[in-house]
């Protein structure tokens, strides 16, 4: 925020809407920027840019059951936001759509093999056996849905990626929630790697040591460090990102025996863990980006 | 047994649903292309994570 000035610069989440939208009709939206003053999108006005981090805090709907009074509340906010963003006077680093499709790992992995660009061998079937003659006897698991969810006490659980066989999923209904199968890579390396635009900036963690799912280890959160050994995997992250639309993305990869391997792309991920001067690069090609520098 | 209850085990402890959470959507979005909801790709994100992390739709510059 310090990167933008006040003036013309609006924050606006589901939560917030009460404090930021003074107006919206078909033709117009008139918002409070972070100045206190008000600005106007719409026919009349100059053409907008905007980022969408994400739509609403972590937790904001946590205990709400569906259907409730609860939810068609929560749900009217939402309603109301995505009113917002499809102002079609506002250019969005990354639109709405794209940003919706790029969350699903299928949609990434079908686009990184259109490009050209190595993938784990992937799949979801409803049977171990044949998870286990394309993978092998041991996979990962990632869930398609959430990677956490919480018990009814309040207390949390979080899935880390790991290997499982066969023989540990007989009785399990693989479709009943349904997770993507990934054949086990042995990394060396693991890359996170950021884009905006035609933009990137690498990161590595030496692998050695790890397990499967490095986020195991508190360690590696802090351990990354800036790299420019890998411009190939830099540039086919840009051409992956602009294929799917996505002007802002979290990317990893990993690096094995056989190269590089493109693991996940979050087109909301975080950086600001990453070392300097990835961090800060990428919040000043963030800001310029919507400063329209 | 789904697998989520197979494979989940306890968040670490003081984890807040901001560190659990990557994604910027948690819930559907009506009158949106069918979304679907955004897997957790880090437990702990940056120790770091400021306000505007937590915020959502961020607008540029807009002329007075």
């Amino acid at each position: 925020m310090d990167l933008l000035p006040g003036r013309g610069t609006v924050v606006l989440d589901a939560v917030n809407l009460s404090d930021v939208v003074q107006w919206l009709d078909p033709v117009s939206v008139r918002l409070v920027d972070v100045s206190g003053a008000a600005v106007s999108l719409g026919a009349d006005q100059v053409a907008a840019r905007g980022w969408i981090r994400r739509l609403a805090p972590a937790g904001w709907d946590l205990g709400v059951p569906l259907g409730s009074h609860g939810a068609a509340r929560l749900s009217s906010r939402l309603a109301l936001l995505a009113a917002i963003l499809r102002e079609p006077r506002l250019t969005w680093l990354t639109p709405v759509d794209p940003l919706f499709a790029a969350e699903n790992k299928v949609v990434q992995y079908r686009t990184a093999l259109a490009a050209g660009i190595r993938i784990p061998a992937t799949a979801v079937s409803g049977s171990p056996g044949d998870l286990a003659m394309e993978l092998g006897n041991s996979f990962v698991l990632k869930p398609l849905g959430p990677g956490h969810f919480q018990e009814p006490d309040g207390s949390s659980q979080v899935l880390y990626v790991r290997d499982v066989r066969a023989t540990d999923l007989a009785g399990t209904d693989l479709l009943d929630t349904p997770f993507l199968a990934q054949r086990v890579i042995a990394a060396d390396v693991h890359l996170r790697v950021v884009t905006v635009g035609s933009r990137a900036w690498t990161a590595e963690l030496d692998a050695a040591g790890l397990p499967v799912d490095w986020r195991e280890h508190e360690s590696a959160h802090h351990t990354f460090a800036t790299t420019d050994r890998w411009p190939q995997v830099e540039s086919d992250a840009v051409r992956l990102a602009t294929a799917l639309g996505v002007g802002y993305s979290s990317q990893d990869w990993l690096i094995d025996k056989d190269g590089p391997a493109f693991v996940d792309l979050n087109p909301g991920g975080q950086w600001l863990f990453l070392p300097e001067p990835i961090a800060t690069s990428v919040a000043r090609a963030l800001a310029d980006w919507l400063a329209g520098r | 047994m789904d697998l989520y209850r197979l494979l989940s085990v306890p968040a670490p402890a003081g984890a807040t649903p901001d560190e659990l959470a990557a994604s910027p959507r948690q819930v559907e979005m009506p009158g949106m292309t069918n979304p679907h909801p955004r897997p957790t790709t880090q437990l702990t994100e940056s120790i770091e994570s400021t306000d505007e992390e937590r915020s959502g739709a961020l607008l540029g510059s807009v002329a007075p």
